[in-house]
């Protein structure tokens, strides 16, 4: 399964969240240390996850999400939004041109494998 | 170093089995040269999908194959054409060349790159790499139903700034999907009750939103920049289609869906005008486009540009909310994308609407 390590371990920082009433800064902190190494034995780059927990940090701290939400809600939806943004944000659709046909160029590198035609295929 | 195979040919087939699914007719097209079993393959992916594939085994320039596949495409009605390019077991100067070759001629409207995500951080290199050489439009990320530990999808956006397009989820000829990030990271964090209460209250603000947005519209008044941009932002947040839009009566179907960097663009536009402007489009004669473009760091013409977007967003509105709106016309304004439009594209389908 694929992002099984990651999301094992964002689930349990959720989890750990999730009840809290209150958050103090050094929870946080000892939360995010742990959240970053999973990100980094995710093989996440590296400046992607310092900027990354730098956001949730600051975001945390300066919540100004919804009011309906408890701390530890707030949180976790911080880390969301920025989970989400991360992996693009807003969805990606093909741009079809108005006056057909839309070309679409698949590039990439090549497999060191041998061709063959007895390959699995549906 | 270790060689993946990643995965271009069957992605090819994969996404004309999506696309036709979507209801367009694809044609793929052979443009490896060098391997004749490249060729074979894809005839066979094509074959099983039914979907027609056009190979020219005597031709060895591929700008020329892509132009007659073109042609083939404009006379067989397919509208998609998809090329299968060669790939080499690593980014050379021949490889580059030969693919900007095929962008200068050809000029495809997507560029996009498949790359295992087993691979890593290796997948962003070769992401970052191809998009300064090259300049791509979004990424096909494949095997993510591998036990891939998801670096190449959390980091290939943020360091290259091109999208995840569609994601490979097996070796089937459908196992292909639309990459959604929300969807993704709900999947990542365990999608449990807390992110529906987080939904719930995000809905709930939507639903404040929107239903300001209704009654003003129903009071009759236009759609101001000010709603535009509200609108924009909304969409920015909460995925390609506004939620908002859709809770309104028969506005599901617009779509507002911009780039990045055409949103930073239209942000500071719309930023930089008064409020008296922003309320009342009209006044924005060509001095205060001037003073408006100095403003934002724009050109004239992109104001000029953005505004005929948005005149004609503000005229379907009026239409879908006077349910005068040609079904054809409505179906096809859901899958518009407005601000990647020529001048020229906007200008028809504004008479289109008159
Ligand atoms: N599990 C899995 N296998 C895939 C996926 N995409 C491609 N493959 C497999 O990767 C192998 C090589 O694919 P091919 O299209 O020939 O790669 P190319 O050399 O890059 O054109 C085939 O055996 C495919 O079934 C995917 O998303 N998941
Ligand atoms: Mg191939």
């Amino acid at each position: 399964m694929a992002f099984e390590g990651l999301s094992e371990k964002l689930q349990a920082f959720t989890r750990k969240l999730r009840g809290k009433a209150r958050i103090t800064e050094s929870d946080l902190n000892d939360m995010l240390r742990e959240v970053k190494l999973a990100l980094l034995e995710a093989d996440v780059n590296y400046k992607v996850v310092k900027e990354f927990i730098n956001n949730i940090h600051d975001k945390a701290l300066g919540s100004d999400v919804l009011k309906s939400l408890t701390p530890g809600q707030q949180v976790i939806k911080i880390v969301k939004d920025e989970l989400v943004e991360l992996l693009g944000g807003t969805d990606s659709k093909i741009a079809f041109t108005p006056n057909p046909p839309t070309v679409i160029m698949l590039i990439g590198l090549q497999g060191s494998r041998k061709d063959n035609n007895s390959r699995k295929t549906c | 170093m270790d060689f993946k195979v990643h995965g271009k040919t069957t992605t090819a087939g994969k996404l004309a089995n999506l696309l036709r699914k979507q209801g367009k007719n694809p044609l793929l097209v052979a443009c490896d040269v060098y391997r004749p079993a490249a060729i074979k393959q894809l005839q066979v992916v094509g074959g099983q999908l039914n979907i027609p594939v056009f190979a020219n085994e005597t031709e060895k320039d591929v700008v020329k194959i892509a132009k007659q596949a073109k042609e083939i495409a404009i006379s067989k009605l397919n509208d998609v054409v998809i090329l299968d390019t060669a790939g080499r077991l690593q980014i050379d100067e021949e490889l580059m060349t030969e693919l900007k070759n095929v962008k200068l001629g050809v000029k495809p409207h997507e560029i996009l790159l498949v790359v295992d995500s087993m691979t890593g951080q290796e997948a962003v290199n070769i992401a970052q790499k191809f998009n300064e050489d090259l300049g791509i439009d979004g990424v096909v990320l494949t095997k993510l139903d591998g036990d891939t530990r998801g670096g190449a999808a959390i980091s290939v956006k943020k360091v290259t700034g091109k999208p995840i397009k569609f994601a490979g989820t097996g070796e089937k000829l459908n196992e292909i999907e639309e990459f959604h990030p929300n969807r993704m990271a709900s999947r990542i964090l365990g999608m449990g009750d807390v992110l529906s209460i987080i939904e719930q209250a995000e809905e709930q603000f939507d639903a404040e939103e929107a239903l300001k947005l209704e009654k003003k519209l129903r009071k009759n008044k236009e759609l101001d920049l000010n709603d535009y941009l509200a609108q924009l932002r909304q969409v920015k947040k909460m995925g390609s289609f506004s939620s908002l839009l859709k809770m309104i009566p028969g506005m599901g179907n617009i779509n507002l869906n911009v780039s990045d960097k055409e949103f930073e663009k239209i942000e500071a536009i719309i930023c930089s005008m008064t409020n008296k402007e922003r309320e009342n489009p009209k006044l924005l004669n060509a001095s205060r486009r001037m003073r408006i473009a100095k403003g934002s760091g724009t050109e004239v013409q992109d104001i000029n540009k953005f505004m005929k977007s948005f005149e004609l967003t503000q005229s379907m509105m009026k239409k879908m909310k006077s349910g005068n709106l040609d079904p054809r016309m409505k179906k096809m304004m859901g899958k518009l994308n407005l601000d990647k439009m020529s001048e020229d594209e906007l200008n028809e389908l504004a008479n289109k609407l008159k």
